[in-house]
Parts: C-alpha cells; structure tokens; sequence
C-alpha cells in the first residue's frame, strides 16, 4: 500500500508540474475514486494525492517565497505565511477527498443499477 | 439502473463540476481560489519571477544588441547603439517590472475597471469615459501620427512591452493579474496616451467653477474677492517679486459686462481638490560650495504601490539621460543628462472650464451658441461589466466639449457621492466640460528633447511642445538656472472659468495660447536662486490671468528664507531643505491664537495642553504631540469661521484657502467673518480662537487620543496598493511633515521622488522614492527604499556614458543569436 501510495502521489505531482489547470488534480482524485475499493480508501487515496504534493511543493518552495507568503497572508487577512500554507493545503485536501469520495460513490451506485 | 440512482450520479457529478467552477472563478473581491493558490500554478510560480536573467536575452525585433545594466538599487541603465532599440528595450525592461502597474493606470482612465472589478466600478467608469480622458488620447494619438520622431518612439517603445507579454502565460502573468483573474492585452501608443492624459487629470482635474458659481448666487463679486483673493497677502511667487514683464503685443480680450451666474446644484461634478503638489529649486553657482548649479525636487503624489516613479538611465549616441519616468511612458520625466538637469511642479493653470450648454429639446440634437442652433456629436460608449449586463450611455459632444452631466436621471450615474441639492430643472440642458487635456497635444515630444537637451536653448525649444497640464520646469546646467511656468494655457479676460460659463456666449470661449516667450519664466536672476512650490507664478505683474487658485506660499516662504539666508549651499543643506518640518502655518499664526487665550480661562486640562503647545518650535517632528494640537485648534477655527457664513464643507462648497484665514488672523481679529452668525453676540477671532482651544480638549480626552497623538501615529501615512488589495501596501508608517511644511508628507500624499543633483563634473546625483524598482509584491524590491525615505535618506545614483563604469548585473539583449 505504501509503494502504491507513493506512486499516486508522484503521478499527482507529475500531472500538477505539467498541468496549467488547477483542477487536474481533481479529476485525478476523481479517477483515484472510481479506483478506490471502499469509502476508506477512496478516503485515503484523496488525502494523498491533494495533501502531500501541495505540502511539499510549498516545502521546497518556502524559503526563496517567504516574502511573497506572507503578502499573500496579508491579502487573506492571516497573521503569517505558514497559516497561509495550511490553509492551501487543508483546502486542496479537502477538495480531493471530497471529489475522491464522490467517485467512488457513484461507482458504487452504478454497480448497484446493474444488479 | 433506477432513477434514483441516475439522480443522484447526475448530482454528485453537479456538485463535482460545481466545486471547479467556483473555485475557478473570481467571487466579489476574492481570488479564484483554486487556481490562486495552487503552489504549482498559482502565485507560488511567480517566486522567482524577480530574479534577474542570468543569461543573454534573443529578441529578434532589435536591430543591434543592446546591455542592460542593473545596479544594486535595481535601476537599469540601458546603453543602446540607435534610438528604436533603446526604446524597445525600454518598454520590454519596464514591462518586466512594472506591467500591471502601466496597464492598470490606463484601464482605470480609459473607464473599463468594470471588466475588471464588476457593476461597483461602473459610476467611475462613466464618470472617466464623460470627462474625456479617452477622447483626449485619441486626440493626441491623431496629432502625433505626424511627428515621426514621436510616432517612431512610441511604437519602439510598444513594441518592446508586446515582446514582453507575448512571452508570458497563465502561470508566469504577474500576481494582480492573478489575483483579479484577468490576462494582460496587447499595448499600444494609444495607451500611453492614457496614461499621459490621467496623470494630467490628477494634476489639473479641479472643478472649483461649481463651488464658485454658487458663491456667486450667495454674495456679490467684491465680497467673492475679499474671501478669495486672486493675489494672496503673503504671496511669495515663483518668479520673484518686482519682476517685469516686457512682453510687446499682449491681447487680452475683454470680460463681459457682467458675470453668467448658473444654477450650480442642477448637477452633481464634484468639487475635486487638485491632489498634486510639489517642490523644487535651483541654486547658482555662486550660491553653491561646489561653484555649480544644484537643483532640488520633490514632486508631491498621491502615494501608491507600485510606485508612482520608475528609475532608468537610458543611453543611445545622442543622449544619456537619467532619472524617473511615469510606468507606461518612454523617455525620462525628471533627471538629468550629460549638459542639463530639469524637474517640475505642478503649476495649477486653470485649465478645465465648464459650460451650461442649452439644448433645442430633450434628444440634444442641437444647442444654442452664438445667436443659432448647431448639431451635437454622439458616441455611445459601450461598458463590458464583469458577471453583469453590458451597459451603454451616450456622450453628447458640443464646441465646449462633452457634456458630462445632462438630464437628472444621470446626475447620479456620473460618479456623484450624492444627488443632494439637485433638483428638477428643465430637461434641455447640460454642461460641458472644457479641459485642455482634450486636445491633441504632444508632451512627449517636451521629454524627448530635454532628453535630448545639451543646453538652455534645447531646453526652451522643448518646453513649446509643452500644453497640458500647467508645469513649473526647474533648470539647470553648469552655468546657468531658470524657472519657466510651462504649459500653453489659453488667453482669458481677467476671471473667464472661474464660474461656471454660458455656453451660448462666444465671449465665453477659449482664445489662442499664450505665446511660448510670453510665459512666465526667468533665467539667472540676481538674488541666485529660484523655487516653486505650487505658488502663484508672479506677484501680479504678470500680464495674464492664469488661475483663481494656487496653493499658498507658505512651503514656498520656508524655501525662499533658506535658499536666501545661507551663503553657500551644500548637498547636506539641500537634503535638510527638503527634510524641513517646520510647520510655517503654526508659525504665522499659532503665536496669535495662544495670546488670544488669558491662561486663567482655562480648567486643568486645557492648561496642561496650553502649557504643552506654547512652548512648541514649531516643528512637525513625528515624536511631539503638539503638531496634533495645533492641527486640530487651527481647523476648529477654520470651521468655526466660515462654516456659519457658507455652509458644511461639500461638493458644492468650498471655504477660502488657508491663507485667508491667516491673513484675517494677523491683520483683522475683529473681522466680521469672526462672528458666529446664529449668535447674538459679537464674537472676534479672541473668542473663536478659545471656543476652539475648549473643543479640541474635549475632542481629545473624548477619543483617548492621549496616548497615541504623537505626531506620527496622528498623521499615520499609508501607501496603499493602487488597486487597494489589502496587504500589498505599506500602512501606518511613522512619519515626520505634513501639509504646511517643506517635508509635506500627509496622510497619503507625500514626496513621491526627492532627487538631489549637482552639476559637478562627474555629477553627484541622489535620489529616493517611497517604493521600490520592482513592481511584484514578492520581491525585496518592491519596497525596499521606504524605510529610508522615512528617514529623510537618498541614494547614490550610478550615471556615466560608458556602460563599464556601471556597477551591477549585466546582460545583453540580443537580435540574433551570434550577436554581440
């Protein structure tokens, strides 16, 4: 489960590098979802792929970006640049799951209308 | 599959949808988060946009390479080998670092914020597209199709920005974009027009004549001139007292028997205080300890960031010029090159008149002017508003202009705080606005040849091209200083505009320009030096009528009694001069209205204040609490004085500048403008000076402002973003100045650029502004000089004709890839 964890998060990372469109991570948790084999997993895998590339992709990029965060926590209104990361990340993460989750609850759904 | 089923698939796959889509999208004034904060396509990307290239940059458009230089201030310094690449380059170096800014300046004038910003933007919107800033630029953008030199100069410089923009993208746009979710357009020379003709609405966007036809309804002409004085007592002006004027053929024509009085509450222009205000001298050789000329300015600003200026050493084989220019305009404004230096001020010319147009019925086909009816012009302009309808509104044109406002219904949509005081009034009518900025003028050919300049001659042969708006041109080179009151301001009979005018009189028409030699001007006067601080141009010897207002003498007095006192100026002394904090309205009058007060009137705690504010030095030092007193004493008087006899302070209502209030303070304590009018008893400027005094302790221990009112937290400058995004400014900055000092730093107004240059051989140039070279929030660049510009610090600016002698980063721009 680890290894496929971590090839789900490269191939998120990977489709966000060369993606311009934000969403693609979405429809990629989408897909992730119909994958999924239960609620958990489907669960699982949506905080994976939306929680762990935005984590490390404001990681590698905090110290050359500091100045820019925290004008960009003033915009928000927030105190400092690591509230503003954890509030990206909750953001996408939850979106994942939340797209993830759907998917697989409409697969289960088909499944069901062909029985 | 049950229906059920498919149902609920159908709304989970909605919502799924749903959820891109508002995230994708601009909601009121927050950013479409998705796409905002994704970190790998997002804001985040842009982090090192900043950075400088490491390598060479291919542009096929060159004709020859070109080195740019960046020193550690980031100013780049261009050395080009022909004119078209240096401008080209230019554009392209500007747009690396401030494109937003360029753009979003001639968004706002051309009236399309609203496809930006939404229906809230739209009053401002057709308030700027009814005034005529975009029929002034396409006026200009007609007229200098045939001046090559122009025309060539500003497609380079076009062309150079284009280059930039077709390199970016979706990720690599510049953060407002992001974050107001837009995508920058190509630019053209019409958008530098735009830029050019908003600034000379900031500096020459004042409609008083409402205020003063209103008057004009209230008192008679002697009373309108004892309150409002063409010539203020105290009058310090520009070119120096006693000075004549010999000019041979003077025509003025002659002002109608009596004055057109208008209705003024039958629309609703505002009455917009003009927000540019500025200072600069010159100073001999003689004067000077280095036996050259210096020349000193700080041009006054509504303060932004990005900011307003944008430093650039531009050299080709005819010029080499450095200094600061408006982003979104090529050449350089202010600076110097090898033979000549130059700054302005605003010179407040009244430039902008409005007429009550009288149409033949409601479709505004035909007005009356000059004993017949004559057919109007109409354009619909078209408002693309974003999330919203689009919405059309039709400008009339007529010989005096377009008709801002017309028909009731409209009064409010042009941008009015409030229809109060309007009323119905018959339909056909209008009034029009004559603003010189709508004119086809050429001002960028004025900076390309004091670019150009190699001596006095160049010098006032520039200024000719000079129209609008109205500037005080400071000069220097090596041996000679002049001051020239510049711009081509029409000739009026003595008062024409400052009422609003009958637009059916011919009498009441613009006439020729004054002649370029007849515009007030003086070169190595004997006293040894010259300034200008907005003041009136001549203490009324001057031949012409220019304005009903200019801003008081008061800096202009404490720059004139330094310039005049010391023996020989030095760099420091022109840096202490600009940094001055004494506050010379505090000093004419504040010694009156203490001794109009008998201490034993007080209770405790207006002695305590008392005791704090006689002993002040006049000075607006940040630390000191005093300032804050004297600020609010003296405009408690200023309202206890005129607010009985004219009404609140609003659109239609102005009182009389400062200096009247000083003047009646020293000269007349018992003027009848003293006494409160809903009184029975008879006050003098002893009783209003103490009622005062009483009012602003209470204000104080009211607001708790005890334990804040140091100078600096009470003033409070902010230097806001330009589009007011929240946190990409720089607020509550701690600052020393204010409104009647030569450091005149205010709440949001301030010294934009300082700049100190000496004509030493090399020169010694300095210069600051409250920003920083990069237009991108995430760069140290962005701000980086503010602090010290608080300070009262200027730099060092690098400037030689040989690019070696330049230290910094260097790269060149290249036109094909073996080029060198």
């Amino acid at each position: 489960m680890i290894i496929k964890s971590i090839i789900f998060i490269l191939i998120s990372i990977i489709i966000q590098l060369n993606a311009v469109n934000w969403f693609n991570v979405l429809i990629f948790s989408s897909i992730i979802g119909i994958g999924s084999n239960s609620y958990n997993q489907s669960i699982y895998l949506g905080f994976i792929i939306g929680f762990f590339p935005w984590l490390l992709q404001f990681i590698i990029k905090y110290k050359e970006s500091i100045l820019l965060l925290e004008r960009v926590a003033n915009i928000f209104y927030l105190n400092s640049s690591i509230l503003l990361i954890i509030f990206s990340i909750i953001f996408i993460t939850i979106l994942s799951i939340m797209v993830s989750i759907s998917s697989f609850h409409i697969k289960k759904l088909l499944k069901n209308g062909k029985r | 599959m049950k229906i059920k089923n498919i149902f609920s698939i159908l709304i989970i796959l909605l919502f799924n949808i749903s959820i891109i889509y508002f995230f994708n999208t601009k909601i009121f004034s927050i950013p479409p988060l998705g796409k905002f904060l994704d970190p790998f396509n997002g804001y985040l990307y842009l982090s090192n946009s900043d950075n400088l290239p490491k390598n060479d940059i291919l542009l096929e458009q060159l004709t020859d390479s070109v080195t740019i230089v960046w020193d550690d201030l980031r100013i780049p310094h261009i050395f080009s080998k022909n004119e078209s690449d240096l401008y080209f380059a230019q554009g392209y170096i500007m747009a690396r670092d401030r494109l937003w800014q360029m753009e979003f300046q001639t968004i706002v004038a051309e009236g399309r914020l609203s496809e930006i910003i939404g229906i809230n933007a739209l009053q401002i919107d057709k308030f700027h597209r009814r005034i005529g800033i975009k029929y002034g630029a396409l006026n200009s953008l007609n007229a200098i199709k045939n001046d090559t030199i122009i025309y060539n100069m500003l497609n380079s410089f076009s062309s150079g920005i284009n280059t930039y923009i077709e390199n970016l993208n979706e990720r690599t746009k510049p953060l407002e974009y992001k974050i107001l979710d837009y995508y920058p357009e190509k630019w053209s020379p019409y958008k530098t027009f735009l830029i050019l003709k908003y600034m000379a609405w900031t500096l020459s966007g004042k409609s008083s004549d409402l205020a003063y036809s209103k008057l004009l309804n209230q008192f008679n002409l002697k009373t309108i001139n004892e309150l409002f004085p063409l010539i203020p007592y105290n009058v310090d002006p520009i070119i120096p007292k006693n000075t004549t004027f010999n000019f041979k053929d003077v025509n003025i024509p002659n002002a109608p028997d009596s004055f057109y009085v208008s209705n003024p509450f039958q629309s609703s222009l505002l009455y917009e205080p003009i927000d540019g205000f500025s200072n600069n001298w010159v100073v001999s050789k003689d004067l000077s300890i280095y036996n050259k000329p210096i020349i000193a300015s700080d041009p006054h600003l509504s303060l932004t960031l990005p900011s307003v200026w944008y430093g650039m050493h531009l050299n080709d084989t005819n010029q080499n010029v450095i200094g600061v220019t408006i982003p979104g305009a090529p050449g350089i404004i202010m600076g110097c090159n090898d033979s000549i230096a130059w700054a302005e001020t605003n010179g407040y010319d009244d430039v902008m008149d409005w007429y009550d147009i009288y149409f033949k019925d409601k479709s505004m086909n035909e007005y009356y002017y000059d004993n017949d009816w004559h057919t109007t012009d109409k354009v619909v302009e078209k408002f693309h508003i974003r999330n919203s309808q689009t919405f059309y509104d039709t400008i009339t044109y007529t010989k005096h202009g377009p008709v801002v406002w017309d028909y009731d219904y409209q009064t409010l949509s042009i941008g009015a705080k409030s229809a109060k005081g309007s009323r119905p009034r018959q339909a056909a009518m209008g009034r029009a606005l004559r603003w010189q900025a709508h004119d086809g003028t050429n001002e960028i050919r004025t900076f390309y040849e004091i670019n150009n300049a190699k001596n006095y001659n160049d010098f006032v042969n520039a200024l000719e091209w000079f129209v609008c708006p109205g500037q005080n041109f400071a000069y220097v080179d090596e041996n000679n200083i002049s001051m020239w009151h510049a711009g081509s301001p029409p000739i009026k009979w003595k008062e024409q505009g400052r009422y609003i005018g009958d637009g059916r009189d011919p009498k009441y028409e613009w006439g020729e320009l004054i002649p370029h030699n007849h515009k007030a001007h003086i070169k190595n006067p004997k006293q040894g030096f010259l300034s200008s601080a907005n003041q009136h141009p001549s203490d009324g010897e001057y031949p012409y009528y220019l304005s009903e207002t200019f801003w008081p003498s008061f800096r202009a007095i404490k720059i004139n009694e330094v310039l005049s006192t010391s023996t020989k100026h030095t760099l420091e002394s022109m840096q202490n001069l600009q940094n001055d904090n004494t506050n010379m309205l505090a000093l004419t009058i504040l010694p009156h209205m203490i001794n109009a007060i008998n201490s034993s009137d007080l209770n405790e705690i207006e002695y305590k204040l008392f005791s704090k504010i006689k002993n002040w030095n006049y000075n607006n030092n940040k630390n000191l609490i005093e300032p804050t007193i004297f600020d609010l004493w003296y405009n408690k008087i200023n309202e206890k004085t005129w607010e009985d006899d004219l009404g609140k302070r609003d659109e239609y209502t102005m009182w009389p500048q400062i200096d009247k209030l000083s003047e009646l303070i020293e000269y007349d304590k018992s003027s009848i403008w003293f006494d409160n009018k809903h009184t029975s008893i008879k006050e003098n400027f002893d009783n209003i000076s103490l009622n005062a005094f009483s009012d602003i302790v209470k204000i104080i221990y009211q607001n708790n402002l005890e334990n804040q009112w140091q100078w600096g937290n009470y003033q409070e400058t902010n230097i806001t973003h330009l589009a007011k995004i929240p946190g990409l400014g720089e607020t509550n900055l701690y600052t020393s100045g204010g409104l009647w000092t030569v450091n005149a730093t205010t709440k949001e107004f301030g010294p934009s650029w300082r700049s100190i240059i000496i004509m030493d051989n090399p020169k010694i140039i300095k210069g600051i502004y409250p920003g920083g070279q990069s237009g991108f929030p995430g760069s140290k660049y962005y701000d980086n000089m503010i602090q010290d510009w608080v300070k009262g610090k200027l730099y060092d600016l690098e400037f030689s004709s040989d690019k070696n002698n330049i230290n910094g980063h260097k790269i060149n721009l290249i036109s094909k890839i073996n080029d060198n």
